[in-house]
């Protein structure tokens, strides 16, 4: 117990007490909702997308990059994974609908265990091709990175459209009533109380935690977050840490497009805009500095649930749609003044220390 | 063959975009004859307004070695408030005050980026969702529409007027050619465009020789959030309506067209002719797929997929670069 007090930094957690506090508050004053149980489902449930996102967002802005390729990738990857599952079908086409009924009365079209299997491989490889293209990108043309993943933003947003033939899609036409049973599991099941893709988020989360801190590559990403130079003269290969960072990051995206889409159960070219900037808000939130070579997973969670407690939160006390942007837009702003002062004043901390060591070094030196 | 490949790399920088210009002329032709028609063609070059006034102001903010992702919300912001006010005020105090609502919105973006020291693309980003949630309060997310009989003057951003036969939208490509005369002597006459190239090309280096690095920063931000106003100016005076979903993503186009122009985004070498020449040929990009009958979203990814292929040109022009020293 004394060894963990002694690893974790408290001082660190701000944003874990912030949400506490928020929690805490939310509760004593009574806001609407926030003494049911269902209401933290919900806040959970929404945090465990961002937070697996960020999980790879965590790592890639360590690494001083960014991407904001994340929403249209998602969107990109869940309109394949539904099309895939329409692909994987065992009926050709034309004799799809109204082949079979299910007891429940939904027709469906049949697909095999093998073909959802399929689907979901080839979605997440899918996810990893696409971060792995960004990270070549960044890595071997020399592009910042978020200049890079804006056009990619564009291209898999508009592949996205053409896979789908901006048709929106339902996934229960396609599936068994076992099979249903599945998708409703991995989308809206509860374990212990808690959603099924919050333990995915935990577990992606300590994975993440694994690799930043007892890796090599999460040590030669801080190091390349912190100068790129210092780590390329002690032999950091630089161009395969940036490439599996990416990479990495495309992964964490294509197993939360496919849960995001099983929660939803259907899927459509024109979702989860903007939400690389949620992602994004919370990691920065979290204090991983744009700066780079700093990083933590655990503040990465904390925030995404203080931000889904917001995001939730704020209709049930009645905040409308349109202010929730503004909104955002200014915590997005606060995040980023924070931690750039808190960095600078670090800095000149340090400049001060290594003045001070200086002054006393030619003061003792004969 | 290093210096063949430095010859082909000095031609690439002035005539590259015009290059790419003609091929996708003779490409459009091709596929789609009717795009060669001098009434469309005219319209096109009118059209190139639209993006092609942001990307002055976009290329000035990449040369200062920033970047302004806000654009497109200041077009949503702008043509709110130009439609809604023009029916109470008239065109032209509507007009200044779009104006200065663009000019303060650049203001912010600057703030935010010296005073709080974010860097400008972190800043930008959060701005421009501020800036649409206020568009979208403000309007409470209805459209502004102008009413055409009662406020003809409205139309006077998108005129056409008859030139030699042919309906040319004169206002329009008055501005463009106006904003880009400015925008060159700006740059390369005035104070402001060396200061704005030595902070681009190294900050600290221009700080300690006594450039107010903060000022001119700013000053970059303003103008490039004027530009936008100016360009929403277009938009609402042609869609007679004002809409806070207007503009989204439309900062592509514009970044697009200033990097395919041969801005540098390491900063510090803008190229204005280029991002005119560029705005063109994106504006000729979107009219040709309109004519082959695609949608808003493929154009979307026809555009991405320029820019990913400027930027890797630009990229591998630094490494043949660097590989040489």
């Amino acid at each position: 117990m004394r060894s963990l007090v002694k690893k974790v930094d408290f001082r660190e957690l701000g944003i874990f007490y912030a949400l506490i506090v928020l929690w805490l508050v939310l509760i004593v004053t009574g806001a609407p909702g926030f003494r049911q149980f269902s209401t933290y489902q919900s806040i959970l449930q929404k945090a465990s997308f961002m937070g697996i996102c960020g999980v790879g967002m965590t790592l890639c802005i360590a690494s001083k990059h960014f991407d904001q390729s994340i929403g249209s990738m998602s969107a990109f990857l869940g309109c394949t994974f539904v099309m895939l599952l329409r692909a994987f079908s065992d009926r050709p086409p034309q004799e799809q609908v109204g082949v079979t009924v299910r007891p429940d009365g939904v027709e469906y079209m049949g697909i095999t265990w093998t073909g959802i299997l399929a689907a979901f491989l080839i979605t997440l490889a899918l996810g990893v091709l696409c971060g792995l293209f960004n990270g070549v990108l960044v890595a071997k043309l020399r592009i910042p990175a978020f200049i890079a993943t804006l056009g990619t933003l564009y291209v898999l947003r508009g592949s996205a459209y053409l896979v789908t033939d901006s048709q929106p899609y339902v996934i229960n036409q396609q599936i068994t009533e076992k099979q249903y049973a599945l998708f409703k599991y991995l989308g809206t099941g509860v374990i212990l109380g808690l959603p099924f893709s919050f333990w995915v988020m935990i577990l992606c989360a300590v994975a993440g935690g694994i690799v930043l801190r007892k890796m090599k590559l999460g040590r030669d990403t801080l190091a390349i977050g912190n100068s790129v130079e210092a780590s390329r003269i002690s032999g950091v290969n630089i161009d395969k840490t940036k490439i599996l960072v990416f990479t990495l990051l495309g992964g964490f995206v294509g197993i939360a497009a496919i849960l995001n889409t099983c929660y939803l159960a259907s899927e459509n070219a024109g979702m989860l805009q903007g939400f690389e900037f949620d992602v994004i808000t919370t990691v920065v939130l979290g204090g991983t500095a744009l700066a780079g070579g700093k990083g933590n997973i655990f503040n990465s969670m904390s925030a995404a649930l203080f931000f889904a407690t917001l995001t939730v939160g704020m209709p049930l006390i009645g905040i409308g749609t349109y202010p929730q942007r503004i909104i955002q837009g200014a915590i997005l702003l606060f995040a980023f003044s924070i931690n750039e002062i808190r960095a600078q004043m670090e800095s000149r901390r340090v400049k001060a220390g290594a003045r001070r060591a200086a002054a006393l070094k030619s003061a003792t030196q004969p | 063959m290093s210096r063949r490949a430095d010859l082909f790399w000095r031609y690439w920088e002035k005539f590259g975009i015009l290059a790419i210009l003609v091929v996708a002329l003779v490409v459009f032709a091709i596929l789609t004859p009717s795009i060669l028609t001098i009434g469309n063609l005219l319209n096109v070059m009118a059209r190139s307004a639209i993006v092609g006034i942001p990307a002055l102001g976009m290329t000035f903010a990449i040369c200062s070695g920033g970047f302004d992702l806000s654009v497109g919300s200041i077009v949503g912001l702008s043509t709110c408030v130009w439609a809604s006010a023009l029916p109470a005020v008239g065109l032209i105090p509507a007009t200044l005050l779009t104006l200065a609502v663009g000019a303060v919105c650049g203001l912010l973006n600057g703030l935010a980026i010296t005073k709080l020291k974010i860097v400008t693309f972190v800043a930008t980003l959060s701005m421009s969702m501020v800036f649409r949630g206020v568009a979208l309060v403000y309007t409470d997310g209805a459209k502004q529409m102008i009413n055409r009989s009662e406020h003809p003057e409205a139309k006077f951003f998108s005129q056409s007027v008859n030139v030699f036969g042919q309906p040319v939208q004169l206002t329009q490509m008055l501005m463009l050619v106006a904003v880009f005369a400015a925008g060159y002597l700006l740059y390369r006459y005035t104070r402001f465009g060396v200061y704005t190239r030595s902070v681009g090309s190294h900050e600290v280096s221009a700080r300690t020789s006594g450039i107010r690095v903060d000022r001119t920063l700013i000053l970059v931000f303003v103008l490039t959030g004027a530009t936008a106003a100016m360009s929403a100016l277009i938009t609402a005076s042609q869609l007679m309506q004002g809409a806070a979903t207007l503009g989204v993503g439309f900062e592509l186009e514009v970044i697009t067209a200033t990097i395919l122009g041969g801005t540098s985004l390491a900063g510090g070498r803008g190229n204005i002719w280029g991002s005119l020449m560029a705005a063109v040929m994106l504006t000729l990009t979107r009219n040709g797929l309109n004519l082959l009958g695609l949608s808003d979203e493929y154009q979307r990814l026809a555009i991405g997929v320029i820019l990913l292929l400027a930027l890797a040109i630009s990229g591998i022009q630094e490494l043949t670069k660097e590989a040489r020293q």
